[in-house]
């Protein structure tokens, strides 16, 4: 579908907001993106990618999002207008240097885009980035839909310019993962050539520099908010007036729009849509509350808007009632639906949406229990795993096993079980070797895969070395980074275009860090791998220093894709019924492509599914499982 | 066929990963769009490659905003699985919404090991058909179509076709047809074609040929 990011002329197309964004940078004139892949933010520059060479921009999936924002910002600088992308977690990353960068300023355009995931659907926390805008004091945006947000990086990238500040653009997993019709607008594909200014009072940002830089930032401010007081950064739909009024902004803007049309509402209900969030627009915010008795602010998570639009009540002596979170109807937690916003609407006035149920329509959708993500089949975690579980049995201790962020969370999941915790990016090593000078006694295991190492675990790993903690780290190198959809990682040898890269090996950075034991390891080989993390855990408690296991396999899924396109297809397993004796010890591995008849009791194979990774044949005691054929 | 005057249909596609939910809603969204309507589309596939459970929401018409269809206002809901068709009914519109179901139920792993109980095929098919009237509810056996059809991974087309069958939705055959061939590979446009017959008949009772 990248296609379609460098269609000219007229045309409306179907898209993605992930992908409307990617467009957003070719019509404005973003000629420098960076990113760190995480869900929901990925297909942006994973769409851009595709294109980068084509449209003659620079793209790169950078290592981690805090380098992400600095080669944006430095490119920024040097004339480029510039743009990176995250999803919430890494925008936490970055405030150090964009703290700087309000700062500073910038000479082009640049826009951050920061993905929210309010539910979350695949995060460990959620938190509300608009905030980090407002703590460094940079312009805060936000689009409702996947025209909108195309829209608005290119409204966000002028402001940003003219301005001479980066701007913040946030959304919601709603609008990333939704589609609607987008239309193209005209593609600017800007060939600047950087000329990085030697400007000392303001680069050489030392705290005299610092404190003569601060009061521009907050006279950008206030430029900024005359800009954001008109269309189209402030929106206005519906009557003059109303009883009730609703100020609204992102997705909910387009629920409570579905709530007011179903109930015939659209045209006695005011809304005032905030595209431009911070800093808030005074005036027609103040015009807004004086048009109407009541109003509800409606957004996802903090009552970010609502704190400001009752400060400017309160301090404008308006006597408008504000409704929202601070009075209880709205959460400030979990991802909005017309649902919710239907319901809260339904309780404070005139409507009845969407109270439709069938009570015993409830019950059976209730009855369903949730399908527990696994490993997919063939997946080499499950082999790691299972050897560090093995290891531990046979060492006869409960070892702690330190998580970290990738699609190895899925172990955490029955029946695996292989976990302990699961924090943020590199947390898995920094948490373990804490763990061991805090005085615990059991065998402690770090898991990181190899994008994450990468990202976040090499200062961590430096400190279990100098500070010598006796852990066993282990890296699940499978060349990608495959939670997100397979992203390069500094372990695939290629970048975001394309183009050959060095094969960085975790092994190597381990052995430069002067660890005493360290081992490459295939995860399809359990006893081995067993043997190996026994000799590490040993290693580790002799030594007094951390020992390193590679577990190096590529993911199934690549590799099964490489096979298709040459037509083949792997050997699947069998299970032999005569030999099955129900013990379902195969099943405990969590594969997918396992399945139990109870009524037989015998264990089966789904052949299309199977990969033939043998880890099921390893661990049946009575060898009833079998290459097929 | 094209009606720019529809003021909301809503159309749920759900699923396991790998059954291609999320091809087949954008195609229903493109002839949607060619038809002239407003479109919405919501997906839900995070953990499509982990066996986790997929939906897309199928938004069309001039009075849609969001791409989100609250309960009760389906009136499609169609089940690639039928344990996930289950999962959705709380969505269909109680007077008149329809449910369109594969008659196949995929049990997750957890299942087997005990972690998450899931009911039998016949059991929860009886649940449904005790809640709905039997002119609302559209049982087919997708993935035997679909072999026959030549690829067995087209039953999201096969539900595409049935659920064109029902006259649900303001899109004609041929202008969903066109649609699912610009979104499926090239070198399988004959067989998706054919699964969308199948499909069509099952419900129509004509004779794919």
């Amino acid at each position: 579908m990248a296609a379609i990011l460098l269609e000219e002329g007229e045309k409306v197309a179907l898209m993605m907001g992930n992908e409307a964004i990617a467009r957003g940078a070719l019509e404005a004139g973003a000629q420098f993106v960076t990113a760190y892949p995480g869900t929901p933010s990925s297909e942006v520059l994973a769409n851009l990618s595709r294109v980068a060479s084509k449209a003659g921009i620079y793209v790169e999936w950078s290592t981690n999002e805090k380098v992400a924002f600095e080669a944006a910002y430095s490119a920024a600088l040097a004339g480029l207008r510039s743009m990176t992308v995250m999803k919430h977690l890494g925008t936490h990353w970055i405030l150090d240097p964009l703290a700087v960068a309000a700062i500073t300023g910038v000479d082009a355009g640049l826009v951050i885009v920061s993905a929210d995931d309010p539910h979350p659907h695949s995060s460990q926390s959620s938190v509300d980035t608009r905030f980090h805008g407002r703590i460094v004091n940079i312009p805060v945006v936000e689009p409702s839909d996947p025209a909108e947000a195309k829209d608005l990086i290119v409204w966000a990238m002028d402001l940003s310019e003219e301005m001479k500040t980066p701007v913040l653009f946030r959304y919601t997993a709603a609008v990333a993962h939704s589609k609607a019709p987008v239309r193209l607008g005209p593609l600017r594909l800007e060939k600047r050539k950087p000329n990085f200014p030697k400007d000392h009072p303001r680069l050489v940002s030392i705290a005299p520099h610092a404190r003569a830089n601060i009061p521009k930032l907050f006279e950008r401010l206030e430029r900024v908010e005359k800009v954001f007081e008109g269309e189209p950064f402030v929106q206005r739909f519906g009557p003059d007036s109303g009883v009730w009024g609703l100020i609204t902004t992102g997705v909910p803007h387009n629920y409570a729009m579905d709530v007011l049309a179903a109930e015939g509402l659209l045209k006695k209900v005011p809304v005032l849509k905030l595209i431009g969030q911070y800093p808030i627009p005074e005036g027609p915010v103040l015009d807004f509350l004086r048009s109407v008795d009541k109003v509800v602010v409606l957004e996802e998570l903090e009552p970010f808007l609502e704190d400001q639009v009752i400060r400017i009540a309160k301090l404008n002596g308006v006597g408008v009632e504000i409704y929202g979170k601070n009075t209880g109807h709205l959460p400030r937690y979990g991802e909005y639906s017309p649902e919710l916003v239907g319901r809260v609407l339904s309780d404070l006035f005139d409507v009845n949406y969407p109270a439709l149920t069938l009570t015993t329509s409830d019950e059976v959708s209730s009855s369903v229990g949730r399908r527990i993500p696994q490993m997919c089949a063939g997946c080499p975690h499950r082999g790691s795993y299972l050897s560090i579980k093995a290891a531990f049995a046979r060492l006869g201790v409960d070892g702690l096993v330190f998580g970290d962020r990738g699609c190895y969370n899925q172990g955490s999941n029955p029946p695996l079980d292989a976990i302990d915790t699961c924090i943020a990016m590199g947390s898995s090593i920094a948490m373990a070797a804490a763990a061991k000078k805090a005085g615990e006694t059991r065998p402690v295991v770090a898991v990181i895969g190899d994008s994450t190492f990468f990202h976040g675990g090499l200062p961590a790993l430096v400190n279990a070395v100098v500070n010598r903690a006796p852990i066993v780290v282990a890296v699940f190198d499978n060349r990608w980074t495959c939670m997100t959809g397979h992203q390069p990682s500094p372990t695939s040898g290629v970048n975001a275009i394309g183009d050959q890269a060095p094969v960085l090996k975790p092994e190597d950075v381990a052995k430069a860090f002067q660890i005493p034991f360290v081992r490459v390891l295939s995860p399809y080989n359990l006893k081995a791998a067993e043997e190996a993390v026994v000799e590490a855990i040993r290693s580790a408690e002799s030594s007094g220093l951390p020992a390193v296991l590679v577990f190096r396999a590529e993911c199934t899924l690549q590799v099964l894709r490489r096979l298709r396109r040459k037509g083949l297809r792997p050997r699947p397993m069998t299970v032999n019924p005569s030999a099955c004796v129900g013990c379902k010890e195969c099943i405990k591995t969590g594969c997918p492509a396992l399945g139990f008849d109870e009524e037989l009791n015998k264990a089966f194979i789904y052949e299309d599914k199977c990969t033939g990774c043998t880890i099921c044949a390893q661990v049946c005691p009575t060898g009833a499982i079998v290459r097929e054929g | 066929m094209a009606s720019a005057n529809v003021d909301e249909v809503n159309v749920v596609l759900a699923g396991v990963g790998g059954q291609g939910v999320v091809v087949a809603s954008d195609a229903l969204g493109l002839a949607a769009m060619k038809a002239g309507l407003n479109v919405r589309i919501a997906n839900v596939h995070g953990l499509a490659q982990r066996e986790g459970s997929v939906y897309s929401h199928v938004r069309m018409g001039s009075a849609v905003y969001s791409p989100k269809i609250p309960p009760g206002r389906a009136n499609a809901v169609v089940g690639f699985e039928i344990s996930e068709a289950a999962r959705h009914l709380r969505l269909l519109k109680p007077d008149d919404g329809i449910l369109v179901v594969n008659n196949a139920l995929m049990y997750p792993l957890a299942h087997f090991t005990g972690h998450v109980r899931y009911p039998r095929r016949e059991d929860l098919l009886e649940v449904l058909e005790s809640r709905l009237e039997p002119e609302r509810i559209y049982v087919i056996d997708a993935a035997s179509l679909a072999i026959r059809a030549g690829n067995p991974r087209t039953v999201n087309v096969v539900m595409l076709g049935a659920l064109s069958a029902t006259g649900v939705i303001p899109i004609g055959p041929d202008e969903l047809i066109e649609a699912v061939k610009a979104r499926v590979p090239k070198f399988a446009l004959e067989e998706n074609e054919r699964a969308f017959w199948m499909g069509y008949n099952e419900i129509s009772g004509g004779e794919t040929t």
